[in-house]
């Protein structure tokens, strides 16, 4: 069978099975750029999904921000260890130290320690992003700036106020005209209100009741998100920009900068994975890969890279369980086509009194964690109630197992999350400091911050 | 012309039609429910909330503008004390017209958008002529922001597309892009037929006022059957029936776009029967709405288009006839002499527009180029001449091309001289030939 009709084969079981109404699946190697296009732009038009139809790739743009940044630390513009104080002295942190503590590094490596997750809407105007930042006095520290990982929005947000503030531009310009312009991507934008006119994908959530997709009418909107998530590309565009990242020609970063990118600064709590400028770097079978996740209401997207062989898989989708899809085709793809694997975590049981010392609640602003001790195995359950998605009031989903796999780590087994890696992190007093998942920390019991008032 | 989607309303029955493509470049299909700019048909939505001002007693049509926007300064000129609330809705105002600047995206556009209008030109003493004007609806649109204390675009929704059941009926782009929906098109080259997507496809928030709506034509139905109603929906009032009257009757005679303007509506005769109506051309897209309130009869035809307009009209006229035995009579020709002719030649100019006239044969010829503004690209383009036939006092009708049909008229100084030409609805005043020598 020929590789892209294995791919078929693959993505359409896949889409079946996560239903995930359109993908965009694209590989870039030494040879060529090859690209595929499966299924539906929207349920309720059927109309096909085309190789040319831009998706929202979410938090792929964060390595778009990143390489801005880099635009500029290239310029001699912007030091990546200054605190962000030389370029927003007007901000103001909870931690009235922070600020000072903070540097563009640590927030392009998710290190600077105040809580990222929150998106009020400001709008659409070119202020956004200033009004914005401006209430981040509200975010609690949740760590000493440049101590620990923990997936930041709002700290890429702040490094594009900091793109906009030095380039005298708005974050959006400033990103045209350094990286998406001389790049070439001309399926590229930055908002709905230039999307409209391209072949562009509806977004799809997933009834929590049901599990079948429907259209997620609400598209993405708040500007000042833009730095963190808000690029909508074709899957051409996003092999372009990894080809910048694979085989950088100088005209937009130097050689040397774009492998500054991917050079790992800190662990975080997935084993085999440290995080690099903008981009996640894991430890495969047989090598390493570079690259990002991207989730916005109705879409999941994956950019995954290969820096010795030259190559990138892509993968956009239009469903909220896309992710899963693309996890399973990304790494189908790199064993297929380059024979590398993830590392397969061998088991490390846990006695009782462990496993007991692990039970409880986790909690973070947006859901929270349930860990139990069944028969010997851990087991956990994740209830959700984000005030950014469509889905009203608490959701919770059904136990699954965890398979633990040393140094406070554990794979879940089964069901929608299956294959992520969860990580308990002790305390000096001996309990447990916080669970991270998903990037994020759930401490013990309820949440021992409180968000600050608007300023 | 790549797609077309229509809706008639007729005696209590709706059909909906859907032809062609929404997209040319993906050959996606129109449908009946594909979501297309109405453009200035936004108007008579912005004239309703409007009058449901006027009907609350929050301001008065006779109201100068000036009384409900303290400090603020209309045009050069400073006619804020002169130009009343009715001058916006009922195109008389004399505020130059084609101001499309953008202000971005947030909610302050409408107000930063507002407070440019004092470097505009008073292009005529208010009151006194008839020139299609955008800018006056984005002021309109603004009074309304500062009486409700909302945003314009919220105040609509919640008191016209909600209540109306518009549930496909939008102001931003983030808005419709998540339902079927159409791209705009234009011409590659105006004299040829090949048509290309547009990829500008917004409004500037701050000209929403003026037209940045987009609907679909079973929406529009919705509209339209309020409007030939008595100002309640579904048993609930959400305008007086003067006001949904007063919006209907003839404000303006002389006008150059309709046989008269009522506010808002452009109001039409056809073998005597009150044809209301509007139409809306922005990048890409052509729509037209016309009810004949007296027969329960709607239609609106929405195109992708930069040239649906001629295909509307032609089909406007074929259905008014075939459904309700309703004919527009043409007005007849009155022969000039050539001296007579000679008096309207001269070149007329506007920012967005210089235009040339020349005897031509029995006629008028008019040539034109459109500068920049809301077309694709900032270059100058010019347009295909076209043909002016005499029709007395002053007045003309294009013979050809794509605008074939519309009047142009003739406005004079005091002395007799020829002070305005009114071309697309808009006055353009008239270079003294002194300085068109120069």
């Amino acid at each position: 069978m020929s590789f892209s009709n294995a791919l078929r084969d693959r993505v359409t079981d896949a889409m079946a099975r996560w239903a995930v109404p359109g993908v965009t699946v694209g590989t870039l190697s030494t040879e060529r750029v090859e690209t595929w296009a499966f299924g539906v732009v929207a349920l309720d038009t059927q109309f096909p999904v085309r190789t040319d139809t831009l998706f929202q790739i979410g938090s792929i743009s964060k390595p778009f921000t990143a390489t801005l940044l880099m635009t500029l630390v290239e310029r001699g513009e912007l030091g990546l260890d200054e605190p962000v104080t030389t370029y927003v002295p007007d901000l103001i942190l909870a931690d009235p130290e922070a600020p000072d503590k903070i540097t563009t590094r640590h927030l392009l490596t998710h290190q600077a320690g105040f809580w990222g997750d929150w998106f009020a809407d400001f709008g659409l105007g070119d202020t956004a992003i200033e009004r914005f930042v401006a209430q981040y006095g509200r975010l609690p520290q949740t760590f000493e700036p440049g101590t620990h990982w923990a997936y930041n929005n709002c700290g890429y947000i702040l490094a594009g106020l900091i793109a906009a503030r030095i380039t005298g531009k708005t974050f959006e310009q400033a990103l045209y005209d350094l990286v998406i312009r001389p790049l070439g991507l001309e399926h590229t934008v930055l908002s709905a209100a230039e999307a409209i006119a391209y072949p562009v994908a509806v977004g799809h959530t997933v009834d929590p009741h049901t599990g079948e997709a429907r259209i997620a009418r609400s598209f993405l909107r708040p500007r000042a998100r833009n730095a963190a998530g808000g690029v909508l590309a074709s899957i051409d565009d996003v092999l372009r920009f990894a080809e910048l990242h694979l085989r950088p020609d100088g005209s937009v970063l130097s050689p040397q900068a774009v492998a500054r990118m991917r050079e790992s600064q800190v662990d975080t709590f997935e084993a085999g994975a440290s995080w690099g400028l903008g981009f996640k770097i894991e430890q495969y079978e047989g090598g390493t890969v570079v690259g990002h996740g991207g989730a916005t209401n109705g879409f999941r997207a994956l950019l995954q890279m290969v820096p010795e062989q030259e190559f990138a898989v892509a993968i956009l989708t239009n469903g909220d369980n896309g992710s899963q899809l693309a996890g399973e085709i990304a790494d189908w793809i790199l064993a297929e086509r380059l024979g590398i694997r993830p590392v397969e975590h061998p088991t490390v049981p846990l006695d009782s009194a462990e496993l007991e010392r692990l039970t409880g609640v986790y909690t973070q602003p947006y859901g929270r964690i349930e860990i139990r001790s069944q028969a010997g195995e851990l087991e956990g359950r994740q209830t959700t109630f984000s005030p950014y998605s469509e889905v009203e009031g608490e959701v919770t989903g059904k136990w699954f197992r965890l398979r633990t796999i040393g140094d406070g780590r554990a794979i879940v087994e089964d069901g929608e999350l299956q294959g992520n890696q969860i990580k308990f992190w002790d305390a000096e007093d001996g309990g447990i400091r916080f669970l991270q998942a998903g990037g994020r920390l759930y401490f013990p019991d309820a949440w021992p911050f409180t968000m600050g008032d608007e300023a | 012309m790549p797609g077309i989607a229509l809706g008639i309303w007729h005696d209590g029955q709706q059909s909906l039609h859907a032809h062609g493509l929404a997209n040319l470049e993906t050959g996606y299909p129109m449908r009946e429910d594909t979501i297309l700019q109405i453009g200035s048909i936004s108007k008579i939505f912005t004239t309703t909330l409007l009058m449901m001002l006027v009907d609350e007693g929050l301001i008065a049509l006779d109201d100068p503008v000036s009384k409900h926007l303290p400090g603020f300064r209309l045009t050069k000129d400073g006619t804020q004390n002169d130009v009343k609330i009715v001058n916006l809705v009922n195109h008389t105002s004399g505020v130059y017209g084609d101001h499309f600047e953008d202000f971005g995206w947030g909610d302050d556009a409408l107000e930063r958008y507002v407070e440019s209008m004092s470097e505009l030109r008073q292009v005529y003493e208010p009151g006194t002529l008839w020139s299609y004007t955008n800018s006056a609806f984005n002021l309109a649109g603004r009074i309304i922001e500062l009486k409700l204390g909302t945003t314009f675009e919220q105040a609509m929704k919640e008191r016209v597309f909600e209540p109306l059941g518009m549930s496909r009926t939008f102001y931003f782009p983030h808005e419709a892009i998540a339902y079927p929906v159409s791209v705009g098109h234009t011409l590659v080259d105006p004299a040829g037929d090949e048509h290309e997507v547009a990829r500008r496809w917004p409004i500037p928030r701050a000209s929403g006022p003026a037209g940045s709506i987009s609907s679909t034509v079973g929406d529009m139905l919705k509209f339209a059957r309020f409007h030939m109603g008595d100002g309640t929906w579904e048993g609930r009032r959400l305008l007086s029936e003067e006001s949904i009257k007063l919006m209907q009757e003839v404000h303006v005679e002389h006008t150059g776009m309709a046989d008269a303007w009522g506010l808002g509506w452009m109001i039409n005769f056809y073998d005597g029967e009150k044809v209301i109506g509007h139409g809306g051309a922005t990048n890409g897209f052509n729509a037209h709405l016309d009810i004949v309130p007296a027969r329960d009869f709607a239609l609106v035809i929405l195109t992708n288009s930069d040239r649906g307009a001629a295909a509307y009209r032609e089909i406007i006229d074929w259905v008014l006839e075939d459904r309700l035995g309703l004919k527009k009579q043409a007005a007849p020709v009155v022969p000039l002499e050539a001296e007579q002719l000679a008096e309207y030649a001269g070149d007329y100019s506007e920012l967005l527009v210089d235009i040339t006239i020349s005897v031509e044969g029995d006629g008028l010829r008019l040539d034109s180029i459109r500068k920049g503004a809301l077309a694709d690209t900032d270059e100058e383009r010019k347009q295909p001449p076209v043909h002016l036939e005499p029709l007395g006092n002053d007045r003309f009708r294009v013979t050809n091309g794509a605008t074939a049909g519309s009047i142009v008229d003739f406005f004079r100084h005091a002395d007799g001289s020829i002070r305005f030409v009114r071309v697309g609805g808009r006055v353009i005043g008239r270079i003294p030939p002194a300085q068109a020598g120069n």
